[in-house]
């Protein structure tokens, strides 16, 4: 290319607009970084002489063939509001999100109720949507309670994406719903299980993971208005998704992953020294894994109490342990569920699946998970109850 | 209607319309007819059944980059006008550098290794470096619409034109991805071809 067709007017104007451009979207970007982790575990009182409890039911009138992917969050006023998905079946266009709120005082559910459809979202989000997925909540940093969930437009799972919808009200009524961009091939191949993270600048972490092309776990950092300000890949390749994060200062914290891949099948690890925005190979724990999600929760003492299928082929048992995930070593302190499959003399599905977990302000635990994929089971127990087990 | 919303469904409508023209042709409609057929299209498309042929066109392909409009746009007019508002060789650098670009890139995002390019999308100095490299490299050579184009996509992140918060998305898209794969091919085939029979190229 010649000088002087380098030097038309045309071509320098396009010139500078570029340049200008660089410029302008450097200077957003150079204020850019990756903040250290908030410790947001649950500094409880002792239990000091509190009874050891530990309860256990369904959250009822469940008006789904099937449900699945419960999820919890503890409101403003200590109520704890429950989501998952129900329809006829699993990828059903009847598929809604559904919710219901636990009074833990006085043990008692809310009935079930639509929280949001297939076609609310389509609406709002004014696109194709051909069925719905996990949820799981969000508490954002202006306090405002937010609801990721799964949706795809074709296709199976691998396809699909994430959607985010606000509620002032603390999940009475849901605002329109935004898109959350988190690949590069049409936004296909996002789905979401594990609990939140929170970063000292207010902006919140989400464990999420991919299945388009491979099967690996990430950290999706956004703002309280559902922006996606980051990624950070945990795993790559085609083994280990729906990580649950759990930070044990502002740099560190260590990973658990469900494992996809060959023998010997276990709960995965990794850790992270900067605040999730790199992590190390993953490793095998000790923990069995028959491919299913997990639950964790930090406890204030350091060790990780962690919800688990104790089996490497069947989700026909749901144990509670507590351990030292860098000494690989575990307590089993309950088993939840144990109906093993190769006992059964029919053919019904025996599945205790996708625990979630939570720690309560007051230092309380609530779990739920999916019970044969008809209910979701809720378990309640104390600080105490724990403390006696250990 | 956000303005993300009208501008993912002008994609939608864009690539239906270029598809349909593309059908069209082969009844070697007049100009005439296809201009007049063009708003009778949008309204279809846009009023029957409120518009759900291109809510399901957007759930399917999703929000398109700018560079994808961009050139939507130019194949329609062709289309439309039989006149090319851009020559073979201003798109081919286009093509040319999404396809090889996106070879390296959609691997490594898509699941390969830990390195992945689309996390620098959302704010690394590292990409914008190299998407300045690429920029004086395009204006070095002359082909300005490629760069207007980068400089486009620039521009509308800047404006947050589209629904996404990350750079690569508007500047490239899968389906542009793909497309440039198969222009790209299609010229290397058509190189060995001549070559072969000994024709020397256009």
């Amino acid at each position: 290319m010649t000088n002087s067709r380098l030097l038309t007017a045309k071509s320098l104007i396009v010139l500078c607009v570029f340049l200008a451009s660089v410029v302008t979207v450097g200077s957003q970007w150079q204020s850019l970084s990756w903040p250290a982790f908030r410790d947001a575990r649950i500094q409880s009182e002792p239990s000091g002489d509190q009874a050891p409890v530990i309860s256990f039911d369904f959250i009822p009138s469940i008006l789904t063939e099937q449900v699945h992917a419960a999820s919890l969050v503890e409101l403003e006023d200590g109520m704890i509001r429950a989501f998952w998905y129900g329809g006829t079946r699993e990828g059903a266009k009847d598929v809604a999100i559904w919710t219901a709120v636990l009074d833990p005082q006085r043990h008692k559910w809310t009935d079930a109720q639509v929280a949001y459809t297939r076609h609310e979202l389509a609406a709002g989000l004014k696109r194709y949507i051909r069925k719905l997925g996990n949820p799981v909540p969000v508490r954002f940093s202006d306090n405002r309670l937010g609801l990721i969930f799964v949706s795809n437009s074709v296709g199976g799972w691998a396809m699909s994406m994430l959607n985010l919808v606000v509620s002032n009200d603390e999940g009475k009524t849901w605002g329109e719903p935004t898109r959350m961009i988190t690949t590069p091939f049409a936004n296909l191949g996002t789905l979401v299980k594990g609990a939140q993270v929170d970063f000292e600048d207010g902006s919140t972490g989400l464990p999420v993971y991919q299945e388009l092309a491979g099967a690996y776990s990430q950290v999706l950092r956004l703002n309280s208005d559902g922006k996606v300000l980051g990624l950070a890949r945990i795993t790559d390749g085609g083994d280990a998704i729906q990580a649950v994060v759990l930070p044990s200062s502002p740099k560190n914290a260590v990973s658990l992953m469900r494992y996809r891949g060959g023998a010997p099948e276990r709960v995965v690890k990794s850790y992270t020294s900067d605040s999730g925005e790199h992590w190390s190979a993953m490793i095998r724990t000790t923990l069995q894994n028959p491919n299913a999600a997990v639950a964790a929760v930090r406890l204030d003492d350091g060790r990780i109490l962690v919800v688990f299928n104790d089996s490497v082929d069947e989700r026909d048992n749901l144990t509670l342990a507590v351990g030292d995930v860098d000494a690989q070593s575990w307590q089993v302190i309950h088993v939840l569920e144990n109906e093993p499959v190769a006992e059964q003399k029919d053919k019904r599905k025996i599945e205790f699946s996708y625990p979630f977990l939570i720690q309560t302000r007051n230092g309380d635990f609530h779990l739920v998970y999916t019970w044969h994929q008809k209910k979701i089971k809720h378990v309640f127990f104390n600080k105490a109850w724990l403390e006696s087990k250990l | 209607m956000s303005l993300h919303d009208a501008i993912g469904l002008f994609g939608s409508l864009l690539v239906v319309l270029v598809l349909a023209f593309q059908i069209l042709r082969r009844l070697k409609l007049s100009q005439t007819v296809r201009a007049w057929l063009l708003p009778v299209l949008v309204m279809v498309l846009v009023y029957s059944a409120q518009g759900a042929a291109l809510l399901y066109v957007r759930g399917l392909l999703g929000d398109l980059s700018m560079t994808s409009l961009a050139l939507l746009c130019a194949a329609l007019w062709y289309q439309l006008f039989d006149q090319k508002l851009l020559k073979s060789e201003q798109a081919a650098p286009v093509f040319f550098t999404v396809a090889v670009v996106g070879l390296f890139f959609y691997p490594l995002a898509l699941r390969y290794t830990m390195l992945d390019p689309y996390i620098a999308g959302f704010g690394s100095l590292v990409l914008l470096a190299g998407v300045l490299l690429v920029g004086l490299l395009l204006w070095f050579r002359g082909y300005l619409f490629a760069l207007g184009l980068l400089t486009a996509g620039l521009l509308a992140y800047v404006f947050d034109l589209l629904e996404s918060d990350n750079l690569w998305d508007y500047l490239f898209d899968g389906w542009l991805f793909l497309i440039s794969i198969f222009v790209l091919l299609k010229t290397i085939g058509r190189c060995i071809y001549y070559k072969i029979r000994g024709i020397p190229a256009a």
